[in-house]
């Protein structure tokens, strides 16, 4: 449960200090900056559960693929945000963000068997969707 | 929020994971007159580092047994 705190608080840091850039870029930048920081505070959450003990190894390695995979849609995501330089050019990349976090967090995850582990896992997840909500709110 | 909240939240952060604080510090010393371009690469910097833990978790974790004949 202390993690789960933690992450709830690193997610109410993000949105906070996201008020602080000033045009969209800088704004967008710093989002994609939080997004992946806490896609890797989630990942290690994670990986710290399986050796725990609390993830069995097939589940496992599924979540981490997805990792894997998310990691190269957050490359192309800054890629598409730099090149536009705002995030109104990167629908296609926010969409496959999403959509990996989205089967993370409805598929992958279910095969987590202990339930706080499940569900501290889920809420780092959903800190990842709320940020990557906010990309694309500056998209519209 | 009362400050006896405000110390258990301290608490909570003071025992989190070095990874978790590593984070909250950068967010706190980074963000402020840092450009677009120094956020993006940053971000780079980090989405590297999932990957380079994904690959190794992937390589570290036994394959599960396949059906049995």
């Amino acid at each position: 449960m202390k993690k789960l705190y933690c992450v709830v608080f690193v997610l109410m840091v993000s949105l906070l200090l996201t008020g602080f850039s000033c045009d969209k870029y800088t704004k967008a930048g710093q989002l994609a900056k939080d997004f992946a920081a806490t896609v890797l505070v989630a990942q290690q959450l994670e990986i710290q559960a399986y050796n725990g003990g609390y993830i069995e190894a097939a589940s496992h390695t599924v979540i981490q693929t997805k990792f894997s995979q998310l990691a190269d849609a957050g490359v192309g995501l800054d890629k598409a945000i730099n090149q536009a330089r705002n995030a109104q050019g990167a629908k296609a990349q926010l969409d496959a963000a999403a959509s990996l976090l989205s089967d993370l967090s409805n598929n992958q995850i279910t095969g987590i068997k202990d339930e706080k582990t499940r569900l501290a896992v889920q809420a780092a997840i959903v800190s990842c969707q709320t940020i990557l909500d906010n990309i694309a709110a500056f998209a519209q | 929020m009362n400050a006896s909240d405000i110390l258990k939240i301290l608490s909570l952060i003071a025992a989190a994971e070095p990874a978790v604080l590593g984070y909250i510090k950068s967010l706190l010393e980074n963000t402020q007159g840092m450009s677009g371009d120094q956020f993006l690469a940053e971000a780079d910097g980090v989405w590297a580092q999932v990957k380079a833990n994904a690959q190794q978790q992937l390589q570290a974790t036994p394959a599960p047994a396949g059906p049995k004949a």
